[in-house]
């Protein structure tokens, strides 16, 4: 089934979470089964609405997991539930 | 002088008031949800549909608070109707009656209006605007406010359950479906106090579809909290 744009943002937020909050881009673009003209739409989506931030940990640049993008993940069964039953998604 | 004609039975006065703040809690609660959810992630259709139950609410809560104090002033106490501002040419009665009703004309129209571009997904907000533009010179030119507010409501509600029902057909999803009969109960409510307010019908036949009205519209609501709790105990 097609996944949703919430489905995808839940993927890639719960790539970086199994990484340890952190993780190198290419790690993201396989973890997240996107394109990389896509990742970048989503990443910089994600950082706009504050669940993810730019980092530079050993030298290397690493997308981190933000509070507001642990409780996302926390909450996402009931934000889904939601989402689908609204017909929002 | 401003007459007002309430069209209920006796014995359901304050019920109506009870059932219409029970509907005005139901959408705050529906509202903090969206809310909480547009905080987490920032998207504008949890927004819109924040806004959209947060007008709900206001809606009913003014026409139940109406309701409840205009069965108090009519069945038990002068000394309420006497503390209520005094405006020449409008009893205090009706003044409670245009403030509530108003206010449910008004908010819950603006309400569906949202609700019917989120269900339809209208990427303008313009359209929005103007439907919004379009209803309400309707209403205020109309010879009868609650007629006019009842058919835009069932028409609203009706595309609202239009929409939802060809989402759940297309998506092959059961969650939809609860949503779909809870904005189809509230429609066939609005048409119901069309009905009632006509006068083709016995004053009997009109008290009992008056009630059926309220039954249906708070089965309505009941089944939008039913949807809600689930969603919640995920």
């Amino acid at each position: 089934m097609k996944r949703t744009k919430l489905d995808i943002i839940h993927d890639m937020l719960k790539a970086i979470e199994q990484k340890g909050g952190k993780i190198i881009p290419t790690h993201l673009l396989y973890k997240s089964n996107l394109s990389h003209q896509r990742m970048k739409l989503y990443l910089e989506e994600l950082k706009g609405k504050g669940l993810i931030t730019e980092a530079e940990y050993k030298n290397k640049m690493h997308y981190e997991l933000t509070d507001n993008g642990r409780k996302f993940l926390q909450n996402f069964k009931q934000v889904k539930e939601f989402t689908e039953a609204f017909g929002l998604g | 002088m401003v007459q007002v004609e309430i069209s209920s039975p006796t014995w359901f006065f304050g019920l109506d008031g009870s059932f219409e703040v029970i509907a005005a809690v139901i959408a705050i609660v529906v509202a903090f949800a969206a809310w909480k959810i547009w905080r987490m992630t920032k998207e504008r259709s949890y927004g819109w549909v924040c806004l959209s139950f947060l007008f709900i609410f206001i809606g009913f809560a003014a026409r139940g608070i109406a309701d409840l104090v205009i069965e108090k002033v009519i069945t038990c106490a002068p000394a309420i109707r006497e503390a209520l501002p005094a405006v020449p040419g409008v009893s205090r009665t009706a003044l409670v009656f245009l403030g509530g009703y108003l206010g449910n004309i008004i908010f819950t129209l603006a309400a569906y209006i949202m609700l019917v571009g989120l269900s339809y997904k209208v990427e303008e907000k313009a359209m929005i605007l103007l439907l919004f533009l379009l209803t309400l010179p309707i209403l205020v030119l109309s010879s009868s406010y609650f007629l006019s507010y009842y058919w835009m409501s069932t028409v609203l509600l009706g595309a609202i359950t239009y929409a939802y029902y060809k989402q759940c057909m297309q998506t092959k999803r059961k969650k939809g479906r609860a949503v779909t009969l809870a904005f189809g109960f509230l429609a066939l409510a609005q048409m119901q106090f069309i009905v009632s307010a006509l006068n083709v019908l016995t004053p009997l036949s009109r008290d009992i579809l008056y009630v059926t009205a309220h039954s249906t519209q708070i089965l309505g609501f009941l089944m939008i909290l039913f949807v809600f709790v689930r969603t919640m105990m995920k």
